[in-house]
């Protein structure tokens, strides 16, 4: 597992971190996070770049899924990928104190990285009980095999991430 | 004070598709808004306002109200995709009742859930008189409260009819995982 700081250069990551917590970014209700569905437990998701249906060894209909997708771009590059499963992001609010979204992974034998755009007390909570906390502009990068659970913030109304998932150099 | 409340404003399966189109929707974009009052952000209210938030989808906004004569609305003030299906549903009842000759604006709000329910700070939309309606797109315990005290509930398919340039606020709800309404302002 990598935990990386200031992941993208700091224009860039201005200019991401300006659009997706203005309110000219399009959210899109989803029912609850992980394993856990409860009726007082929402999120708000934002597919930068769509998973298509397998078949075969391809996915068919994969591909960029937002106007936005330019701005996240330099972390693509970063994380030197290959090829891209899916990009979604995550915004979490604040109902009650640090609710966890429940251990899942999001793929099997690919790498997964969580991205933080704000900071704030919420963080990724790994099996092992390893913490990372959400830092903005910091990734963590890890084998998408480990379980994992993103934990909402208290001191913030909103926590926003974006996972990517995808198949390295 | 003239208000109006009609309860299956619409017609069950007129209502039943435009709730499905927005309501818990993973399709219809929602853009959050940190505060929901701007006369007060609540930030140093219960919770530090952390309750303080709705997300909005604006089909339609015109900041004046001098369309061209023999016109209800401006196209290229149209914002939405999904414009014309609410446009249609409502503004020619609205005729109809002789209430409406020219639209400002309408804007879906969605109030999150809270443990328990939470008031909005009141504020009015504009100061220029003109009339509103507030359509509930699903039942839930969060409601509208108007300058005088008037408490309205969230009920599905319900039209509120008032004057939103009188002091009004808005409130979270603790039943459901959030409150739907459609806004209309218009003269």
């Amino acid at each position: 597992m990598d935990i990386i700081d200031n992941f993208i250069p700091e224009h860039e990551f201005k200019e991401l971190e300006f659009m997706m917590m203005s309110h000219a970014f399009e959210w899109y209700w989803s029912d609850g996070q992980a394993e856990i569905p409860q009726r007082d437990r929402f999120m708000f998701n934002h597919l930068f770049y769509k998973c298509g249906t397998k078949f075969e060894d391809d996915y068919i209909g994969s591909g960029p899924n937002s106007n936005h997708y330019h701005l996240i771009e330099p972390c693509i590059r970063q994380l030197r990928a290959k090829t891209i499963r899916r990009i979604k992001a995550n915004l979490t609010t604040k109902i009650t104190p640090h609710e966890e979204g429940g251990y899942h992974t999001d793929y099997s034998d690919i790498i997964t990285a969580v991205y933080y755009i704000n900071t704030n007390n919420g963080y990724t909570q790994f099996k092992d009980g390893t913490k990372v906390e959400s830092v903005a502009n910091r990734a963590v990068i890890f084998d998408s095999n480990l379980e994992h659970q993103g934990v909402g913030c208290t001191d913030e109304k909103r926590r926003i991430v974006i996972n990517f998932n995808f198949n390295g150099h | 004070m003239d208000i109006n409340v009609i309860d299956d404003f619409l017609p069950k399966e007129e209502f039943e598709k435009i709730r499905d189109i927005i309501v818990w929707s993973h399709e219809f974009p929602l853009y959050f808004q940190n505060s929901v009052s701007a006369f007060n952000n609540n930030d140093n209210c219960k919770d530090n306002g952390f309750w303080n938030w709705y997300a909005t989808h604006c089909l339609y906004r015109d900041n004046y109200y001098d369309c061209p004569t023999g016109t209800d609305y401006k196209e290229d003030h149209i914002i939405s995709t999904r414009f014309k299906m609410i446009y249609d549903a409502f503004i020619p009842r609205f005729k109809e009742m002789k209430i409406f000759t020219r639209l400002q604006r309408i804007k879906v709000n969605m109030y999150p859930y809270t443990t328990e329910v939470m008031e909005h700070d009141p504020h009015y939309d504009t100061d220029i008189p003109h009339r509103g309606a507030l359509f509930s797109l699903n039942t839930c315990n969060g409601f509208t409260k108007l300058h005088e005290g008037t408490r309205i509930d969230s009920v599905a398919n319900r039209l509120m009819l008032f004057y939103p340039h009188y002091m009004h606020n808005s409130s979270t709800t603790s039943d459901a995982p959030a409150r739907y309404n459609i806004n209309f302002n218009f003269v």
